[in-house]
């Protein structure tokens, strides 16, 4: 696998470089030779932008992209379809109904709750699809179609929040695009866990993805008990997209595009389609935070607009490449 | 197959369907002519409405409840026939134009017309609307490719939908001022519908209908089998190009005066199909009119959900549509035409 391999190393230097990128630009930028002593500590100016400031939010986008990337790529492969993502299956909006739900209904809740109810919300969101689709088999073609309306049905709730609490409407629109804006080591330490825990389930997983990409009697004639299997690789996903979205908000496209890539590189194999999706989910959170930033110095463009923009059209791409190969 | 019922049967019992949708129809807009934020009594509204009186109740019907009523209606049926259409044209009883990414690609093109041109007028949002809305159909039919398997074209649909309406709130949010008035828009609503917005939309639905009743016979095509249709050639691919533009002429328009109101155009088809079956005839205006009886009463529904404030009426058709939908997928998933 040494295409594997390199495009691994790859991805990690271009996130290494990404970091750096983001570390330094924004509406202070910081000169290479500042960072590094803020980095190691040494007494320097820019040291409180950098350490409080940028690493965090360096840190949260890395780790989200990451969750995001790994959920995308366990839908793909269990719903067999390259369309498959966290937010178009509706847990996304799951979460974001909920923590809509307390930034309007709970103004004054304290601001860990928000995280906690999205994760809920994801949680929930899974649950109905589950008891919705047949016989709790969750089959691919009905899971996807029950969960593109479960999402609709998540997505009226949002605007009915949004249209009866106009005075709030500013912070929920855009924690509900998406943003990195205001992350601090707080966040860090609510999504780290979940994440570091998560991911390695999902790539010591790795045999089951493989074979469920056969198709359920395929997987089913391998010896496998396809429903259980579906289920609690589902559950994963759901997990890690609800960890994500509670702390940077519904960020869309990376679930969808970051394993597609990877897929591009190393096919199939899980093996090397989690560890990769993961890398060139986190590169693309920071190329989109990056970006965001600055566009429109000193404004910032929430990062799950720059990454629909980005994301967008390399997925049109893929999709009519994919059409003609078919 | 059912065994067909006799001719005269069949007739009579399309005509008291029409005339039992008819009478709902009616009462639905009595309804929300009566009952509303102001208590409105029953004689007020008879002068009203025969233009008889001249006080502030007089006007507030004549002016604002009633011209929301008939847009409720006109919309309805905009939306209910660009739903049967599509579901024609695709073959794929779970198409409409919301799935196929026309109300979002019409509210985003609006909303760029609404944030780059100050005081965009009525006809030019509805022109921004038909290109948007255009190009977002074009999008997810190239991706969901030529032989429309259900779950492709939803899922296609779907993220379309959200590219689009990312982009959508990305506009809100970098333009901060108008926001409340457009994610009211963006929801679907009737709320501010004024006697001008009729009199815009009335020119599409009678262009709209004057090409589509014509044309009802070549659309009988659509429902033939794929081999027989086509065997028939190049008169499907004109009978689609047409459907086509109508689909866009009609959601199109709904959409630049009223907001992309979502499900409707799905679930309508379905209950007039359930009702009188695949005659053409029977179902095109059935669907025209029970679309437009729904909406008058989601309308009058999303009044009273956050009273006494007003709510957008797309979200009361999401959330009946919405487990409708589930239920279409997953019956059409035991039929086995789901993949």
């Amino acid at each position: 696998m040494r295409k594997g391999m390199y495009a691994l190393i790859v991805s990690a230097v271009l996130l290494l470089l990404l970091a750096v990128v983001s570390l330094r630009v924004g509406a202070v930028p910081v000169p290479l030779r500042e960072l590094w002593n803020s980095l190691t500590m040494l007494p320097s100016p820019d040291s409180y932008i950098v350490l409080q400031y940028r690493l965090p939010r360096v840190v949260i986008a890395l780790l989200s992209g990451i969750g995001l990337a790994v959920a995308g790529d366990i839908l793909q492969s269990i719903v067999r379809n390259p369309l498959a993502s966290p937010d178009v299956i509706g847990i996304t909006k799951g979460a974001g109904f909920m923590a809509a739900a307390v930034i309007f209904l709970f103004p004054g809740a304290p601001s860990y709750a928000l995280p906690i109810a999205a994760f809920l919300g994801a949680v929930i969101a899974l649950v109905i699809l589950l008891l919705l689709s047949k016989r709790m088999t969750l089959s691919p073609s009905s899971f996807a179609l029950v969960g593109v309306a479960v999402g609709a049905v998540f997505q009226a709730g949002i605007q009915y929040l949004l249209v009866k609490h106009p005075s709030d409407v500013n912070m929920a629109l855009l924690w509900m695009s998406g943003s990195l804006w205001g992350r601090d080591w707080q966040d860090v330490l609510s999504l780290l866990p979940w994440i570091a825990i998560l991911t390695p389930l999902v790539w010591l997983s790795y045999p089951k993805l493989n074979v469920l990409q056969l198709g359920d009697e395929g997987s089913a004639a391998l010896g496998m008990n396809v429903p259980r299997q579906r289920f609690l690789l589902l559950a994963l996903a759901a997990l890690l997209t609800g960890s994500s979205v509670a702390a940077v908000g519904s960020i869309g496209f990376i679930g969808l595009i970051a394993p597609h890539i990877a897929r591009l590189f190393v096919g199939g194999r899980h093996q090397w389609l989690v560890p990769l999706s993961a890398l060139i989910g986190a590169d693309l959170m920071l190329l989109g935070d990056v970006i965001g930033r600055i566009l429109i110095i000193p404004r910032e463009v929430p990062v799950g607009i720059t990454t629909a923009v980005i994301g967008a059209p390399y997925f049109i791409y893929l999709l009519r490449r994919e059409r003609k190969s078919v | 197959m059912m065994t067909a019922p006799s001719q005269g049967k069949q007739k009579r019992s399309a005509f008291l369907l029409f005339l039992f949708s008819f009478l709902l129809l009616i009462a639905g807009i009595i309804s929300s002519l009566k009952w509303g934020q102001a208590a409105i009594s029953w004689r007020t509204l008879y002068e009203a409405v025969t233009y008889q009186g001249n006080d502030k109740a007089h006007l507030y019907i004549q002016t604002l409840r009633l011209p929301r009523a008939i847009m409720a209606f006109v919309v309805g049926v905009h939306l209910a026939l660009a739903g049967l259409l599509t579901q024609l044209i695709t073959r794929n009883p779970l198409a409409s134009p919301h799935i196929f990414g026309i109300n979002a690609g019409a509210s985003f093109a609006v909303v760029i017309g609404l944030v780059a041109i100050d005081g965009l007028s009525l006809f030019g949002s509805i022109a921004f609307a038909f290109v948007g809305a255009a190009l977002g159909a074009l999008l997810v039919w190239s991706l969901a490719g030529s032989r429309q398997q259900h779950v492709r074209l939803a899922l296609a649909g779907i993220a379309v939908h959200f590219l689009l309406s990312s982009l959508t709130e990305g506009m809100i949010i970098l333009n901060q001022h108008s926001t409340d008035s457009i994610l009211f828009w963006l929801v679907g609503s009737l709320s501010s519908v004024v006697w001008g917005d009729v009199h815009s939309i009335l020119p599409f639905t009678v262009i709209s209908l004057v090409v589509l009743i014509p044309m009802i016979p070549s659309f009988r095509l659509l429902l033939m089998d794929d081999a027989v249709a086509t065997g028939l050639g190049q008169r499907i691919a004109v009978v689609r190009a047409v459907g086509g533009l109508l689909v866009i002429a009609l959601a199109g328009s709904a959409v630049a005066l009223c907001g992309p109101i979502g499900f409707l155009c799905l679930i309508v088809p379905h209950i007039a199909r359930y009702l009188v079956g695949g005659r053409l005839a029977v179902l095109v205006p059935l669907t025209g009119l029970l679309g437009g009886c729904m909406l008058v009463y989601a309308d009058w529904i999303s009044k009273f959900i956050a009273f006494p404030y007003e709510s957008p009426v797309g979200i009361v058709t999401a959330v009946i549509g919405g487990p409708f939908f589930i239920y279409l997928a997953r019956r059409s998933k035991s039929r086995g035409m789901a993949e």
